[in-house]
Parts: C-alpha cells; sequence; structure tokens
C-alpha cells in the first residue's frame, strides 16, 4: 500500500498519516495534543506584535516617551513620567488589549455559529441591546451617566441575544433565521435608542452618543479587571470551545451522524460568545467591527478550515490596541472615539477580504 | 394543524408587538414621572429638579448640606472641600486651575482669576463670545488657556501635561473623577443650569473666594430684584431652537430663576416643574406671553427655527403683533450658566422690556 | 377573485384615511370638520394655519416618500428574489443618507435639488457593494447575505460619518435628521421637486413589471420566456434606486416601508407586478403618513420621527416572517 499511494507530506506513523502541519505533543506519556504548526507560529507572532503595539502605545501619546523610561518607570512606579505611564496609558492599554481579547473571540464563535463571515455579536443584538438598556436605565433615572452602571450594559446585551434566540427558534435553530431575526431586533434597539436621542437635552445626548461608539478615554484598571475575571472563568469552556467547533464546520447531518448534538453546541457556543461581547461592550462601550474583522485576518494568517480561537483573540487585541493609539493621537486634542475609527477602517477592509476571499454560505 | 399554526404566528407577532409595545412605554413613562436627581450637564433636562424650591427663589442659593470648603475666609489655605463626589485637600492657592465643564469658565472669570486649560462645546471656540467682550483686559490670558479636548470627552494627557493644581468639573464627568484625582485635586459641581448658584459658590470655595463670591451672588440677585421692580408684571416667554426640536424653559431653569428674581411672570404654559419642556412648531402659539425671548443653536435653517418664524402661526402671537419678540444670544441665555451671563440676561430683560 | 376586487378600493381608502387623520391629529386636536373647511374655504384661525402650513406639507412629502419606498421594495424584492429586501436593510438608504451628510458636510450641496443627486451616488455605491459582497462564493446573494452585508455597510457609513462630522466644524447635531428619517419641518415645494425624480424611477421599474414576473420563476425560465435578463434586473434595479435616493433626499432614510408594502400588497393580489407595484405605492403612501402621525400621538408635545415608528413597526413584521418556513433560506 504505502508505494503506490502517495501520502502527503507529514509522519508516517505505522500506516496512518496526520494532516499535513500538525505536530504531536506530549507534555506527558499520557497526554497528546495536536497542534496545527503555522497556527502556533502565528500565534506567537502575534503575540510578539501585540508586545510592539503596546510598547508603541505606551510611548507614544501627548508627549513622546523612550521605552526604556516606560520600563523604568513600570518597575519603579516612580519619575517623572509616573503620571502619564502608569494612571493613563498603561491601564488604558490594557483595558485595549483585553476587550480586544474578548470582542476577538466572541467574533469567532459567533462566525463558526452562524457559518457566516458577515456576522458578529452586533448583529445578533449584544451592541444594541447593551445600548438600548443603558439609554433606558438613563432615562429611568437609575445611572447618572452611561459609563456608570457597566452591568446594565451587560445585562442588556445578553437579554437582547437572548430575545433573539427565542424569537428565531422554531423547530430548532436555523443560522439564516438566527441572523435576520438578530438584524431586525438590533434595528428596533437602535430605534429605541434613537428616541431617547432625540427627546433628551442636547448635552446629555452627547455623552451618550460618545458611549454609543465606543470609547477607552479615561478607564482602566476599573473595567480591566472584570473583564479578565470573566476571561478567566470562561477559559475552561473555551478550551472545550476549541475543540467543539471542528465538526461544526461541517453540515447538520454530517455533523449529527458523527455523534454531535449540533443544537446544543451551538447554543452552548453562542451564550459563550454573547457573555464574552457582552461584558467587552460593558468595559468600554459598543465596539464594532473587531469582532467582524479579527476572526477572518487570523484565519487568512493561519489557513486553516475554522475560525482559529486563539489567533483571532490576538489579532483582535493588536487592532484594538492600534486603533486606540491613533484614536488619540490622530487629531490632537480632540478624542476620536475608538469605535468610530474601528468602523472607518474595519468596514472597507472587510469589505475587500471578503471580495477577495471565497465566502461561505 | 391551520389551527397551531395560526396560534404560532399570533403568539410570536403578540410577543415582540409586547416587546415593542413595552419599550415604547418604558421611554415614556420613566421620563413623565422621574424624581431622581440628575445631574447632566447643559439646560433643559426633561426631569423634576431635587433642591429647586417651588416659590420665588427658583435656584437653589445655597451650597447643599454639608458641601462647602471648612473655613469661611477668603485665601485661607490648606482647607478641606466637600463636593459633590467627595471631599478634597486643597494644600495651597490654585495658580493653574483647569476648567473642563460648562458655566465654570465664566464662574473664574468673574471671581477674577484666568484658568490654565478649559475644555469646548462641541465645534465651539474655546471661549464663548460674550465672555471674551466681558472681560477684555484678560484677551491674551485667555489666548493662552490650553486647549484640553470636548467638554464630553477632554483630553487627560493633554490635561496632564498642563500640570494644573486645581481641576473644576461638574457631575457629568463624574466617571473621570478617579482618574482626574490623580492628576491634580478635583472639585466635582452639580452642574446642570438650574444649580448655577450654589455651582458658583462652590468654585468660589475651591479656589478660596467663597466670600467673596458670595457677594458677587447677592449682587446679581439685588440687581436683578432693582431692575424687576421698574418693570410691570410682564409676562415673559422663553424658548429655544434647537435642529430637530424647540422647547420652552419654565420657571425652574437658568434664566427662569432670573425671571424670578426679577419679579417677572411666566405664561401659564411655562409655569411646568421641569427644566423644559418640548413644544411642536403646531402649537407654537401656547407659548405666547407679553414678551418673548426665543434663541436660535447654530444655522437658523438646520432647525425648525426658519420655518416656524416665517410661519403664520408665529406671526399670529400677540407678542410678535406687538413686535415684542426678540432673538437673544444662544451662549448667555442657555449655553453658559454663570455670573457674567446672568447679568447680561437681566440687563438684556430690564432694556428691552422697559423699551 | 373577491380578495382582488377588493384590493383597489381598500388601498384607496387606507390612504385617504391616513391622509385625513393626519391633517386632523397632532399636539393640537382639529376636528375633521374643521379640517375641510381649512381645505377648501381658506382662513386664518390658529387651527386653519396649521393645517395648511404645518401638516399640509408634512402629509404629502409622507405621500410621495411612502410611495416611493413601497415601489422601491417591491422592485427590490423582485430583483434580489429575497423577501426580507428593503432599501434599509439593504443599506440603500443609509448609503444614500451618507451621500447628503458628506456634500451637506463639505459644503457641495445645499436643498433638494442638489441633494438628491449625492443621494443617488450613494445608493448606487451602497447597493453595488452590498449585491457585489453577497453574491459571491456559493449560495449566491441569499437574504442572509444581503442583510448581513447591508448591516455592515450601514455601520461603516455611520462610524465613517461620525468621524468625518468630529473633524470638521458642522454639529453632530444638524445630521440627526440624516440619521433617522423624519417629515417634519420639510419644505412644501419639495414635494414639487420631488415629483420628477419619482415618475422617472416609477416609469423605469414599471416598464419592467413583466420582466419582474418571469424572473420570479427563475433566469432560465424567464430567458426562455424571451425576457433579457440582465436588462430587466438593471432598469428595475436602477428605478429603485432612483426612488430611494428622492424618498431619502426628501424625508431622510426610512426602513421598513419597502419590506412591509409588498407582502401586504400580496395580500391583496394575486396578478403579477403590473397590480403590485401601484398597490405597494398605495399602501406605501398610507403606511407612512400613518407612521408619522403615530410618531406625532405617541410621546406628545415631543415627536417621535417617522423612521423610529416605522423601525418599532416594522421589526415585528420582520420577525414574523423570518419565522416562516423557507422565507430565511
Amino acid at each position: 500500500m504505502s508505494g503506490t499511494v502517495r501520502v502527503p507530506e507529514g509522519d508516517r506513523v505505522q500506516g496512518t498519516h496526520r494532516p499535513a502541519g500538525v505536530t504531536v505533543l506530549r507534555p506527558t506519556s499520557a497526554i497528546s495534543l495536536l497542534l496545527h504548526r503555522r497556527s502556533a507560529m502565528v500565534a506567537a507572532t502575534l503575540v510578539l506584535v501585540l508586545a510592539v503595539a503596546m510598547t508603541a502605545a505606551a510611548c507614544l501619546g501627548q508627549t513622546y516617551i523612550s521605552p526604556s523610561e516606560v520600563w523604568h518607570t513600570l518597575r519603579t512606579h516612580s519619575g517623572q513620567y509616573e503620571l502619564v505611564v502608569l494612571e493613563l496609558r498603561v491601564p488604558r492599554i490594557v483595558l485595549g488589549a483585553l476587550v480586544g481579547v474578548a470582542l476577538g473571540l466572541a467574533g469567532a464563535l459567533v462566525q463558526t455559529v452562524t457559518r457566516n463571515p458577515l456576522a458578529s455579536p452586533d448583529v445578533i443584538g449584544v451592541g444594541h441591546g447593551a445600548a438600548a438598556a443603558t439609554v433606558l436605565a438613563l432615562s429611568a433615572g437609575l445611572v447618572n451617566s452611561p459609563g456608570a452602571m457597566p452591568v446594565v450594559s451587560v445585562l442588556g446585551g445578553l437579554a437582547a441575544a437572548a430575545l433573539v434566540y427565542v424569537l428565531a427558534w422554531r423547530h430548532g435553530m436555523q443560522p439564516s433565521r438566527f441572523v435576520l431575526t438578530g438584524v431586525g431586533i438590533g434595528v428596533a434597539l437602535s430605534a429605541v435608542v434613537q428616541l431617547y436621542l432625540s427627546d433628551s437635552e442636547l448635552e446629555a445626548a452627547e455623552t451618550v452618543k460618545l458611549w454609543l461608539t465606543g470609547s477607552l478615554n479615561g478607564r482602566g484598571w476599573e473595567q480591566a479587571g472584570p473583564l479578565a475575571v470573566v476571561l478567566l472563568v470562561c477559559l475552561p469552556a473555551l478550551v472545550w470551545a476549541s475543540r467543539a467547533v471542528r465538526p461544526l464546520g461541517l453540515d447538520a447531518d454530517t455533523a449529527a451522524s458523527l455523534g454531535v448534538r449540533v443544537d446544543r453546541t451551538r447554543l452552548a457556543l453562542t451564550v459563550l460568545g454573547v457573555v464574552l461581547a457582552a461584558t467587552a461592550t460593558g468595559a468600554a462601550g459598543p465596539i464594532g467591527f473587531v469582532a467582524l474583522t479579527a476572526p477572518q485576518l487570523a484565519r487568512r494568517l493561519t489557513r486553516t478550515p475554522q475560525l482559529p480561537l486563539v489567533c483571532s483573540a490576538l489579532t483582535g487585541a493588536v487592532i484594538l490596541v492600534a486603533a486606540d493609539l491613533a484614536a488619540r493621537t490622530v487629531l490632537p486634542p480632540l478624542e476620536v472615539p475608538v469605535g468610530a475609527l474601528t468602523s472607518l477602517v474595519g468596514g472597507p477592509y472587510l469589505l475587500w477580504l471578503l471580495g477577495r476571499n471565497r465566502v461561505g454560505g | 394543524m391551520i389551527v397551531r399554526a395560526f396560534k404560532r404566528k399570533a403568539v410570536t407577532a403578540v410577543a415582540a408587538a409586547t416587546v415593542v409595545g413595552g419599550l415604547l412605554a418604558g421611554c415614556s413613562s420613566s421620563s413623565a414621572d422621574n424624581d431622581a436627581e440628575k445631574s447632566g450637564t447643559g439646560e433643559g433636562q426633561q426631569n423634576k429638579v431635587i433642591g429647586a424650591s417651588e416659590g420665588p427663589s427658583a435656584a437653589p442659593s445655597t451650597l447643599a448640606t454639608g458641601m462647602g470648603s471648612d473655613t469661611d475666609t477668603d485665601g485661607t489655605f490648606p482647607r478641606t472641600v466637600t463636593h459633590f463626589e467627595g471631599r478634597t485637600t486643597i494644600k495651597s492657592k490654585p495658580t493653574k486651575i483647569a476648567v473642563l465643564s460648562t458655566g465654570q469658565l465664566d464662574d473664574l472669570l468673574s471671581l477674577g482669576t484666568v484658568p490654565t486649560a478649559t475644555t469646548r462645546a462641541d465645534n465651539a471656540g474655546l471661549v464663548p463670545d460674550y465672555l471674551a467682550d466681558a472681560f477684555p483686559a484678560d484677551k491674551s490670558k485667555l489666548a493662552a488657556m490650553t486647549d484640553a479636548g470636548t467638554r464630553q470627552a477632554p483630553n487627560l494627557e493633554t490635561l496632564a501635561a498642563a500640570k494644573p493644581d486645581l481641576i473644576l468639573a461638574n457631575d457629568s464627568l463624574g466617571d473621570l473623577y478617579p482618574k482626574l484625582s490623580k492628576i491634580a485635586p478635583t472639585v466635582i459641581t452639580a452642574g446642570n443650569g438650574i444649580n448655577w448658584k450654589r455651582d458658583l459658590l462652590l468654585v468660589g470655595d475651591a479656589i478660596g473666594k467663597g466670600q467673596q463670591a458670595q457677594k458677587l451672588l447677592d449682587g446679581i440677585v439685588e440687581d436683578a430684584h432693582e431692575k424687576g421692580e421698574a418693570l410691570s408684571k410682564t409676562s415673559v416667554s422663553m424658548l429655544r431652537f434647537t435642529p430637530g426640536r424647540t422647547r420652552m424653559f419654565g420657571v425652574s431653569s437658568f434664566t427662569g430663576s432670573l425671571a424670578v428674581d426679577m419679579g417677572l411672570d411666566r405664561p401659564k404654559s411655562q409655569q411646568f416643574k421641569a427644566i423644559s419642556e418640548d413644544i411642536g412648531a403646531e402649537s407654537i402659539d401656547k407659548a405666547d406671553g407679553d414678551w418673548i425671548f426665543y434663541s436660535v443653536q447654530g444655522d437658523a435653517d438646520k432647525t425648525d427655527a426658519g420655518s416656524v418664524l416665517a410661519g403664520p402661526l408665529w406671526k399670529s402671537m400677540s407678542a410678535v403683533k406687538a413686535g415684542h419678540a426678540v432673538k437673544v444670544d444662544d451662549d448667555p441665555w442657555y449655553l453658559n450658566a454663570g455670573p457674567t451671563a446672568a447679568r447680561l440676561v437681566v440687563l438684556q430683560l430690564a432694556e428691552d422690556i422697559s423699551k | 377573485m373577491s380578495v382582488k376586487r377588493l384590493a383597489w378600493p381598500a388601498a384607496t381608502l387606507a390612504v385617504a384615511a391616513a391622509v385625513l387623520l393626519s391633517l386632523a391629529v397632532g399636539t393640537r386636536p382639529v376636528p375633521p370638520s374643521e379640517v375641510l373647511n381649512a381645505l377648501l374655504h381658506g382662513g386664518s384661525s390658529p387651527d386653519a394655519l396649521v393645517v395648511r402650513s404645518l401638516r399640509l406639507p408634512r402629509t404629502e412629502i409622507g405621500l410621495t416618500a411612502g410611495a416611493a419606498l413601497g415601489v422601491a421594495g417591491a422592485a427590490l424584492q423582485a430583483v434580489t428574489r429575497n423577501p426580507l429586501a428593503d432599501p434599509g436593510i439593504l443599506g440603500l438608504s443609509q448609503g444614500a443618507a451618507a451621500g447628503v451628510v458628506l456634500a451637506i458636510a463639505t459644503g457641495l450641496a445645499s436643498g433638494f435639488g442638489g441633494y438628491v443627486w449625492y443621494a443617488f451616488a450613494g445608493a448606487v455605491l451602497a447597493a453595488c457593494l452590498v449585491y457585489g459582497i453577497a453574491a459571491r462564493g456559493r449560495g449566491g446573494a441569499s437574504p442572509v447575505k444581503l442583510a448581513l452585508a447591508g448591516t455592515a455597510l450601514s455601520a461603516m457609513t455611520a462610524g465613517g460619518t461620525t468621524v468625518v462630522l468630529t473633524s470638521s466644524s458642522a454639529t453632530l447635531d444638524q445630521f440627526r435628521f440624516w440619521q433617522v428619517g423624519s417629515l417634519s419641518g420639510r419644505d412644501a415645494d419639495t414635494v414639487v421637486r420631488m415629483l420628477p425624480f419619482l415618475a422617472a424611477g416609477a416609469l423605469l421599474v414599471l416598464a419592467c413589471a413583466r420582466g419582474l414576473d418571469a424572473l420570479a420563476l427563475g433566469d432560465e425560465t424567464a430567458r426562455a420566456l424571451g425576457h433579457r435578463v440582465g436588462v430587466v434586473r438593471g432598469c428595475a434595479a436602477l428605478g429603485a434606486t432612483l426612488l430611494v435616493a428622492s424618498a431619502v433626499a426628501a424625508a431622510g432614510p426610512i426602513a421598513f416601508v419597502g419590506l412591509a408594502v409588498p407582502h401586504l400588497a400580496r395580500r391583496l393580489t394575486s396578478g403579477g407586478h403590473r397590480a403590485l407595484l401601484p398597490l405597494s405605492a398605495l399602501l406605501g403612501a398610507a403606511l407612512l403618513v400613518a407612521a408619522d402621525t403615530a410618531g406625532r400621538v405617541v410621546r406628545a408635545p415631543a415627536e417621535v420621527p417617522a423612521g423610529v415608528m416605522t423601525a418599532l413597526v416594522g421589526v415585528p413584521v420582520l420577525v414574523v416572517l423570518v419565522r416562516r418556513k423557507g422565507m430565511a433560506s
């Protein structure tokens, strides 16, 4: 057999062959893990890129601070740049990276479940739900400002996604129905937000509008802490998810015949994605296009058939950190909200990306 | 089968409609009966204002309970100021003050201090025209102020680079209070035009000019009383045209409180408890009074002002027919609630009505 | 058969009722007899002034914009063979609005006459982008892909507009109108200026009515029946885009009229597009005027923009439609 059949590159171990590009890791004799080599390399590169981006963000701004000064300030917690670096820049950068990670993961999960690269948590109502819940709380006097009670935004995002799911469920869930219902509910919720905006006084409306585009201005450890906790708590679920997404690339019948409970897996992955997106929205307001573009970019880099979770997370972090740096330095002293910048740049890039790629149904 | 299918459709439709209806109802009822203290910036939140008395003095004219500095004499430092987000200790006389919110630039200039950094309202200049005109001697210092971004999103790094020793902001930036306190001692005022008197006193306390602020306030109120006595009991209607809506201002508003101090009457339609209320183009004649003072925000034809002012309904109002409709400057009347603005409003009311 | 016979009188009645309500109802209730009096005999009582100078132009614009959107929706649904197509969902309205905003912010245009060309350019660009993206890959331009591409485009134009406006000296506030459509404060002569574009777009679409009927049977069948599929599609799409552009230039982006109305019309008539299109026009006019009137009542004395009302009402319709078997795929 091995003489006549051409086996593709990869190990040939006792008559079996592994897909190309995959290595087996054996951390202990009892556990073995399949590791896609290219993904691992891409992930390592992305970590490096992220580190560079974060360093650049710490150095650039109103005043340029050299990397060695930044490092010195971080180590000794003193020096003339203590305020700017430790209080203003570093918390913001770390928050940006965490939000990027959460959004990248959420986007990858939702796109895998709906099998559509144009889907994103915003589309299924998370961003709009968070916005609508926040403005309703504002008009009811529960909070003074949009950023005061992030829990409201998180709950709003979760509630909206749940509503979409319930309305779209009919003898089971069809991804296309889910997405279309999400689009509709998103429009209704943004109409509610417009209602509030047209009704409130100008300056209050401006504050809300600013929050609605998503911004990291003035935010830091208070927002990053809860987000980091949520990410840690979700880590086991994410590990499970990285394996559970693979059979979802198949159509429903094949997957079912392989013993995968498609509906339940989809629901669990969606819930995970929604929770991550809602928490990210609670921390920084609704930021668009990161969840949409990061998974696609990551997949182009790793060339895997499925959307890679780790690389999506890292790509999301890089995008957001870079975007926030641009947002605070492009039009000084104006602070462009980072969400507006990601929409402006992410949109055309996504369209170009999809135009070149084969788009799955 | 058909019945079941119909029932399912009906259920979904009802559910969706209920959600939508609930959202609409939630929106309408919540803004109607709202008792919470709102502390956004600017004029005209559509809510009742706690602390605004219902009698003759419509703007709270004393500091809120517990607020203010711990010493009474001007110029004494260190002092601890209790404000709307906590307590701040100011060690020595502040010389480089940053003002981030509306009305505070007016407060400082009227007390004889020029700040080092300030923010701008959306697409406006750093210094409103009426302030630049009222304080020509400070022109060069005003021009040297650092631009710290917009009132809703001040640039913290620029602020930090200006190295202020006191930061003033109002409650709409309350979220930023922790970060602002790290840059410099920060005092948070209430904000909202209706609180202009107590905000002036709090700002005065913070910069060590509390007694001066009190004297300034007393002077303005007395001046308003005097000028008002000379006028007969005229009813004054206050309108503001903005893109998308037209608002009437009530008794408990910045300009409303000045009318109260002057003893002027208000038309029945403006004797509501909220700061301001919307009025549609169709019922603009409800805003009739002996005199109408209206302002237009931005470009006249981008707002309803263009069509309303040219329309026949406006022209049929008694004040318009008698030539008693006056267009006023938006900045001092409706955008910046401070002592110099108050003086200007009182002056304009007195001059125009006595003509 | 009886359903079909009732369709026209029912639609006309709906329009008449909507117009009457729009003129009579508002923050200032005017009894219907007064309304007729004001229209026919003039007069200068406050009520009559309100009816003639404020409500009449509003109603007129509602009728024309609503008719335009209804016809455009029907045409788009036929062209894309997608029962969920709507100028709002597909991002055409937002593209048109973005075109106008950019023109105003850069000072290139003013007044309806200028706006409509930029709206047209914006709508055409949006249509090409959305359709081009959605049509790639397996399955062609399925409802899901079109909707998603439309959503992505809307989010993109919204973000882009925000950035442009933040850096320009214009107030974001002045452009509120172009983010959510509304019928208030419009000029009476906008209607007159709108009519040529309305007529041109409607004629283009009506001319393809037979072809649109054939398209529903599939491209191959349509060709076999002798229709030139590409020409029909292009012609109808062009007409629809023109209609959307004129509606947006007059009243801002209003969604869901184009979605709900053709479905409603199809329930009333089983005929082809030669009956469906005019019926959609009538129903669209009635719907928009009714939505505007409702917006004036729901939160008096404040007015809810018509665009918000149609969204709130249209979304349950969308949800119900999506749940129907076979609609989504």
